[in-house]
């Protein structure tokens, strides 16, 4: 089998005619004041994406580049290069298995593998690495966000009795703090600070209105702790973030705002699972204690009334508070 | 006798030979191969995908090819990941600690720039030559600190000059064989694109706000005090449209712009280069691609890139000042003097835009 072919010998952009002739294993190419004869042992052949041509790359950057498509067949199979890749490529039905392999994979990959990966490094992170944590970010909030708690001792003692309620049925969490901070600048708002620290504002403690709501919302704050929930959404949405630039990651520059919304998407929905969750462990509580499952529901709709801003603050999401949305009211249902 | 000696020049365009069947399928496969490796594929894609982009760009009847180890490319994501997972990382120890790595990445930028320029270049070629870059390390120390000095202690208003720096940088260290290309673009030219582009981005400020104060009425009222969250979200969402459209205009603009002036001033031996983008057209074929993507869920990705590569390649057009086959003939390959052997042991490819 013959055809002819470019060849071009890695020293200048020349291009000189070659014949190629196959002899089992062997491609002898002749040239027009020489020849020489190539083979696997010292040469590749690299099969084509689409049109482009078909190529044998010899030592020192020698090529020789051909179209004929049955040389090329028959070179791939003396040579014996893997084709499966580039079959696969060129097939439709190969391409529709990959589009359902590629959504069904990625969505289990994002909604159930990233969260379970996520689940276990975090309990295996000693809780120490999540005090330290905790101090420095309470000491930067208290520099740049808050201000003393003026509420007196009498104003804070139903909280702080909640409170210990709380953490007496949760031995492992003996150790968890609650403290009060006043906050203009956010108003109304509890937090989750890892490492065990709950902290609640006094513009929060000015809208509780019974022992419930008090429960409720510190129920909900310890689960976020006992959930590890700081360190769970910050691998999730890391994790996620560079899976699906991985997947999207050979658009342009500008193009690549259109992976923005998966991965918004995606942190929004990991945000919203952990809330269920806080959620869940607050209402366990307040089931088992004979509370009114409706006070968390109340008490956010009446700080959302509050709330001069729509929406909730940037750093409030980042030590995992509640974000001020009446969605909770659906799981007093449950 | 006024002889007027007219320089004899023929444009040889760049020709983009992809489709958008053959290249959705590439991707597809190569996707879902991504997905089941858990991302490890990801490199082995990437390669595929510019060998089909690189194969399908031709000039003069022979086409550009691509040659990166799938394996350089994997240890250079590596390389990626294991930054962001410390710049992530280390927010957990300490909620300031990542401005070090944010700084430390900013210090070695320079070093990975060339790195990656020279990676890029080196597997790229043409008809058997390989483009290059010059490894002046130095030099790009240099010049990216003090383009981010000037730009910083101007308050961006010298953005024009740090573009230029860095351009001229870019432009003058790349080569294809023995030629080196040549960057014939001038200070002023930076500067008045810039400020063109500054003057574009105050009208557009000014067009777009207005145009959300006449959106404003149209929206679902903000009073009531029951759907609070939903209703003011969606407005403020719709709100900022005419603000990110307007952005990515003028982000377009300065893109093309630049562009455009780098490519006409540019030289490589006696050969220059017209490069015809249009902002107007650019503008439209980002912003539908943006479109496309987003509500097709991704499936017109390989759509949009084709697309825009056939734009790209159809308004760049080489001027062969003299006869090309004989230009080709005398460039040589770059031979070993760069120290190839050395440099192929560090070859990473780091995608962490600068
Ligand atoms: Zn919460």
């Amino acid at each position: 089998m013959r055809t002819t072919a470019t060849y071009f010998d890695g020293k200048s952009a020349q291009a000189h005619d070659a014949t190629l002739e196959l002899f089992g294993p062997t491609v002898q190419v002749t040239l027009s004041d020489r020849a020489f004869s190539v083979n696997n042992e010292t040469s590749r052949v690299v099969e084509p994406l689409g049109n482009g041509d078909w190529a044998i790359e010899l030592p020192d950057r020698q090529q020789i580049r051909f179209t004929n498509k049955e040389f090329g067949n028959a070179l791939c199979v003396e040579f014996r290069e893997s084709r499966f890749v580039g079959r696969m490529e060129r097939s439709w039905r190969w391409a529709l298995l990959a589009l359902i392999v590629a959504i069904a994979g990625s969505w289990a990959i994002l909604t159930f593998g990233v969260p379970v990966a996520a689940r276990h490094i975090a309990f295996a992170v000693p809780p120490e690495l999540d005090k330290k944590l905790g101090r420095e970010s309470i000491d930067l909030l208290d520099r740049i966000m808050f201000e003393e708690s003026e509420l007196s001792d009498d104003q804070t003692a139903p909280i702080r009795a909640a409170f210990a309620n709380i953490l007496a049925e949760h031995p492992e969490s003996a150790d968890y703090q609650l403290v009060f901070r006043s906050a203009d600048a956010i108003g109304a708002n509890a937090f989750a600070v890892p490492g065990g620290l709950v902290v609640v504002t006094d513009q929060m403690v000015g809208l509780f209105e019974n022992d419930a709501e008090i429960a409720s919302v510190l129920a909900h704050e310890v689960g976020h702790l006992r959930y590890r929930h700081s360190l769970r959404i910050l691998l999730q949405n890391s994790v996620s973030a560079v899976f699906i630039a991985g997947l999207t990651g050979d658009l342009s520059n500008i193009t690549a705002l259109s992976a923005t919304v998966p991965t918004v998407l995606m942190q929004a929905k990991y945000s919203r699972d952990f809330e269920h969750e806080a959620d869940g462990f607050a209402f366990d509580y307040m089931e088992a204690h004979g509370m009114d499952m409706n006070a968390l529901s109340n008490l956010l709709q009446r700080v959302d009334a509050g709330a001069d801003r729509p929406g909730s603050s940037g750093i409030g999401d980042w030590l995992s508070s509640h974000p001020q949305s009446t969605e909770r009211n659906r799981d007093t249902t449950e | 006798m006024n002889a007027i000696v007219i320089e004899k020049k023929t444009y040889e365009p760049v020709e983009f030979s992809g489709t958008t069947g053959q290249y959705f399928r590439i991707w597809i496969v190569n996707l879902a191969l991504t997905v089941l490796t858990l991302g490890v594929y990801s490199a082995w894609a990437k390669v595929r995908k510019e060998r089909y982009f690189y194969t399908h760009t031709s000039i003069a009847g022979s086409e550009f090819d691509y040659h990166a180890n799938p394996l350089s490319i994997l240890i250079g994501r590596v390389i990626a990941v294991i930054l962001l997972g410390a710049y992530f990382g280390s927010g957990y120890i300490h909620p300031l600690a990542p401005f070090p790595v944010l700084i430390l990445t900013f210090l070695v930028s320079p070093w990975l720039v060339v790195r990656s320029r020279i990676f890029r270049m080196r597997v790229s070629s043409y008809r058997g030559i390989r483009f290059t870059f010059k490894p002046a390390y130095a030099e790009a120390f240099k010049v990216y600190y003090l383009a981010a000095l000037v730009t910083v202690v101007s308050f961006g208003l010298a953005t024009g000059t740090a573009n230029y720096m860095r351009n001229k940088f870019a432009v003058a260290h790349s080569g294809f064989g023995q030629t080196g290309f040549k960057f014939g673009g001038r200070h002023s030219g930076f500067v008045a694109i810039f400020w063109k582009f500054v003057g574009l981005s105050i009208l557009m400020g000014v067009v777009a706000v207005s145009s959300s104060a006449l959106l404003l009425p149209l929206l679902p009222s903000a009073n009531g005090a029951d759907e609070v969250s939903i209703g003011v979200q969606a407005s403020f969402l719709v709100m900022q449209i005419p603000l990110l459209v307007g952005y990515l205009a003028v982000g377009v603009y300065y893109q093309v712009r630049l562009r455009n002036y780098i490519w006409n001033t540019s030289t490589l031996g006696e050969n220059s280069f017209l490069s015809t983008l249009s902002a107007q057209e650019m503008f439209v074929i980002y912003l539908t691609n943006i479109l496309a993507i987003i509500f097709s869920l991704g499936l017109l990705t390989p759509w949009a890139q084709i697309r825009l590569a056939r734009y790209r390649a159809e308004h760049l057009e080489i001027a062969l000042s003299d006869d090309w086959e004989s230009y080709l003939a005398a460039s040589g390959a770059e031979g070993s003097a760069l120290g190839d052997e050395v440099g192929q042991a560090f070859d990473v490819d780091i995608d962490i835009g600068f």
